[in-house]
């Protein structure tokens, strides 16, 4: 079995498997000890607000749920918060609006409106329309959708996904129709955009837990204690990594010069 | 009543309609656009080491570049694709082109119109540089190609196979190849490549991206990025690197020219911000009655 | 079972390609255990077998494409002109494309051929199209920043006073203003603090940015692969 693995991944393998632990770990103790006390993220909370404004203006809330396809992580995390938000607007008797990039995503999105519309028991609300295909084309998606938002002039936009050039497109339609806009992106260099552009944005790690947040199950915020566990491990490496290397470069002390390149060859790729 | 007047000029100007703004950021573009000014420009240390590494490259070395961008991201881009392409010929290098766009044979093909046609004519396909084009699959391609190359290109894109390529002699796998030039506009782009193939390989990656793009790439500058063209910016100072080195050849400043309507539109920018806050100021300070507003 | 079996595939081939990640690479002409002969087929194909799947999927988007226009024509909606040309256009690219019209002929003719009439569309029509939208951007950016950035706090101050830096020292004006500067005082060149900016700070809260996407996807990953992902929260 020794020749079936690459052995010079076995830092990374360990990695996984101590962050697999912390997330699991987080899960159990959350089944055993209660739901964590978690901070207030002011971009989950106006979802719902967001929602019930669109309801007594009598608007459309727009969902876009990124422009790349079922393969991409951000997009499933979107997916999450569709279900979530799903269920709001089926609740609010609100019209939802969705206009996806990628077929799969069509498919899929259909599927998990019609269980949530189902779930709080307004299966007639649902209409399949709601989520509509427009084009592959990231420019081709953000002139029909800035289209959308021009002509039927959202409440509420939710951008929730891996966005590229077009995120600004969006956005800023968004806002100049009026829209309250909520933002969620793992796509680092689109942040700035969007934080410039909408009223709340979930900033990377915000973006995935805001599925926790909204469902308040217990795995999901379970998971968020691992994650913290995992989080608070990294910067104990990072400071005491850089405290290390530092005083073995000026201390001259062979132990630690040997304790340097052993943190060196664990986090090395 | 003048001074009211003025501050209820500062407040309107704080609260533009955004078509004003469009207007005056068109008009400023427009002019510069015409006039073309052509600023002087010095190379930053993130475009040093890629014009080094060009410059001490043997002769006939084999050098991979992809293009991995579309006409959108063209304009910031393409002069910095130009600016290598140049520069690699100018060495006597042997640029081999791949990409993992479905655009990049189109963006290819524009090199070979603006570049190689006119300036490089005694050039010849297979021998000087070599055209594999696109392939679909992103990382995986990349993945194929540290193993073999011909795992994922049996020929060039005039069918020509690529055992009958003296371009590709002596390369079978991708840490052949000296120095990887990969020019992003998106995804798969930069990032895949140093991941997937400088980093495991050894082989050094020269990137350029678009300006957006710049500040997730710095993570990787040195260690695993070699250097960085950054947007327009990084493309002009490319090309004035090259213009010094070769005074006599006239190297067409197409980025160099760009940059007097980035420039202006930098200063409107910052203008708009400006006028923002000095109307935002107003508004938030103290009343007439000397109460806080 | 109608809800295990995705569940049990999702978390199966998840799980055969995070070992995949790990497992060893084939020797010259393939040779090796079979486990490793088979973490090699799934890392070189899978992705192609999710681009098969896709282009698959593509019929149910285009025949959505295709209805909600086709109703919109239909039933005279409010800008159904509009939809005629989308119509029109998709049909028409389609046809050019699968007919290879213009190029050269038959299955294996190349589609992206110069002499193709789809590549005369993607020159002429394509592609100035996307730069068109492209350039919009730069409206945008002029208008999100009038409207977005105001000093209404000492952060929103300090990414003020950032904005001005990076903004000046990406143009040779920068550099032309920091060159009246006293050599004393060079360490303050906007061209210098434009780079410090974007290496230093703004390198480090992206590495941490990018700590916690990695953090996040992973806790995603594992719920996916245990199938507990599911629509089904207990409330909201």
């Amino acid at each position: 079995m020794s020749g079936w693995w690459n052995p010079t991944l076995w830092n990374l393998a360990l990695a996984t498997a101590a962050i697999t632990a912390a997330i699991v770990w987080g899960v159990v103790w959350t089944r055993r000890r209660g739901l964590p006390a978690v901070r207030r993220i002011a971009g989950v909370a106006a979802i719902e607000a967001a929602i019930g404004r669109a309801t007594e203006l009598g608007r459309p809330v727009l969902y876009v749920a990124g422009t790349q396809d079922l393969d991409d992580v951000q997009t499933v995390a979107s997916l999450g918060i569709l279900s979530a938000v799903g269920r709001l607007t089926a609740r609010h008797g609100c019209q939802l609006v969705m206009p996806t990039t990628r077929s799969l995503v069509l498919a899929a999105a259909r599927e998990i409106l019609r269980e949530s519309y189902t779930a709080v028991g307004r299966p007639d609300s649902y209409a399949p329309d709601m989520v509509t295909y427009i084009s592959d084309d990231q420019f081709g998606f953000a002139a029909r959708v800035d289209g959308m938002i021009t002509r039927q002039r959202p409440a509420a936009c939710f951008l929730q996904g891996a966005f590229y050039a077009e995120s600004l497109l969006l956005a800023e339609a968004g806002a100049q129709a009026g829209a309250v806009q909520v933002a969620g992106t793992g796509m680092s260099h689109q942040l700035p955009f969007l934080v410039a552009a909408c009223d709340h944005v979930l900033i990377g790690e915000e973006f995935f837990a805001a599925e926790a947040y909204l469902t308040r199950d217990a795995d999901k915020l379970g998971s968020l204690r691992g994650q913290d566990l995992v989080k608070d491990a990294a910067l104990a490496v990072l400071v005491g990594g850089a405290v290390l290397v530092s005083a073995a470069e000026f201390g001259g002390w062979r132990w630690l010069a040997a304790l340097r390149d052993a943190l060196l060859r664990l986090l090395q790729v | 009543m003048m001074r009211a007047t003025g501050v209820g000029i500062l407040e309107g100007l704080g609260r533009l309609d955004r078509r004003w703004l469009y207007l005056m950021l068109f008009v400023a573009l427009g002019v510069t656009l015409v006039a073309r000014p052509l600023f002087p420009e010095s190379s930053s240390v993130f475009t040093r080491p890629v014009f080094a590494r060009i410059e001490s490259l043997a002769r006939g070395a084999p050098v991979l570049v992809a293009l991995d961008y579309s006409p959108a991201s063209a304009p910031e881009i393409e002069p910095m694709a130009q600016a290598l392409t140049r520069h690699l010929f100018l060495q006597g290098a042997r640029p081999v082109f791949v990409t993992l766009w479905p655009e990049g044979n189109n963006m290819l093909q524009r090199l070979r119109e603006q570049v190689f046609e006119p300036e490089f004519p005694d050039l010849v396909e297979g021998i000087d540089y070599a055209a594999l084009g696109y392939k679909a699959g992103g990382r995986m391609v990349i993945n194929a190609l540290r193993q073999d190359l011909r795992s994922m290109y049996t020929a060039d894109l005039r069918g020509v196979p690529l055992d009958s390529l003296p371009a590709l002699a002596h390369v079978a796998r991708l840490d052949q190849f000296p120095l990887i030039v990969a020019l992003s506009g998106g995804t798969p782009g930069l990032k895949e490549w140093v991941l997937y193939g400088g980093d495991p390989t050894g082989t050094p990656v020269a990137g350029g991206c678009t300006g957006i793009g710049t500040p997730e790439f710095l993570a990787y500058f040195p260690a695993q990025l070699l250097g960085l063209l950054g947007g327009l910016k990084g493309a002009s100072e490319y090309e004035a690197a090259l213009a010094e080195r070769y005074p006599a050849l006239g190297i067409p400043r197409r980025a160099g020219r760009a940059m007097g309507p980035q420039t202006v539109a930098h200063v409107l920018i910052l203008l708009f911000l400006v006028l923002g806050n000095l109307s935002y100021l107003r508004r938030r300070g103290p009343r007439r009655d000397g109460r806080r507003a | 079972m109608k809800r295990l079996l995705p569940k049990v595939i999702t978390s199966g081939v998840g799980i055969l390609l995070i070992l995949t990640a790990f497992g060893a690479r084939p020797g010259a002409g393939g040779a090796g255990p079979w486990p490793v002969r088979v973490f090699d087929y799934v890392d070189r194909n899978f992705t192609v077998w999710f681009n098969i799947l896709a282009v698959f999927a593509f019929i149910l988007g285009g025949a959505s494409l295709l209805k909600g226009h086709m109703q919109r024509v239909m039933q005279r909606r409010p800008d159904w002109p509009y939809s005629v040309i989308t119509l029109v256009s998709f049909i028409a690219v389609l046809v050019i494309g699968l007919g290879k019209l213009g190029g050269p002929p038959g299955l294996q003719g190349e589609v992206t051929d110069p002499a193709a009439w789809l590549m005369v569309v993607f020159a002429a029509i394509y592609e100035p199209l996307m730069a068109t939208l492209f350039s919009l951007l730069a409206f945008f950016v002029a208008s999100a920043a009038y409207r977005a950035f105001r000093l209404r706090s000492r952060e929103a101050s300090v990414l003020l006073g950032a904005a001005f830096v990076v903004l000046l020292g990406r143009t040779p004006l920068g550099a032309w203003l920091s060159d009246l500067l006293p050599r004393g005082l060079s360490f303050l060149r906007i061209d210098t603090l434009s780079m410090w900016v974007m290496r230093v700070p703004n390198v480090a809260g992206q590495r941490a940015v990018l700590i916690g996407i990695a953090v996040g996807v992973a806790a995603l990953t594992l719920r996916i692969l245990a199938g507990r992902d599911s629509v089904e929260g207990d409330r909201i």
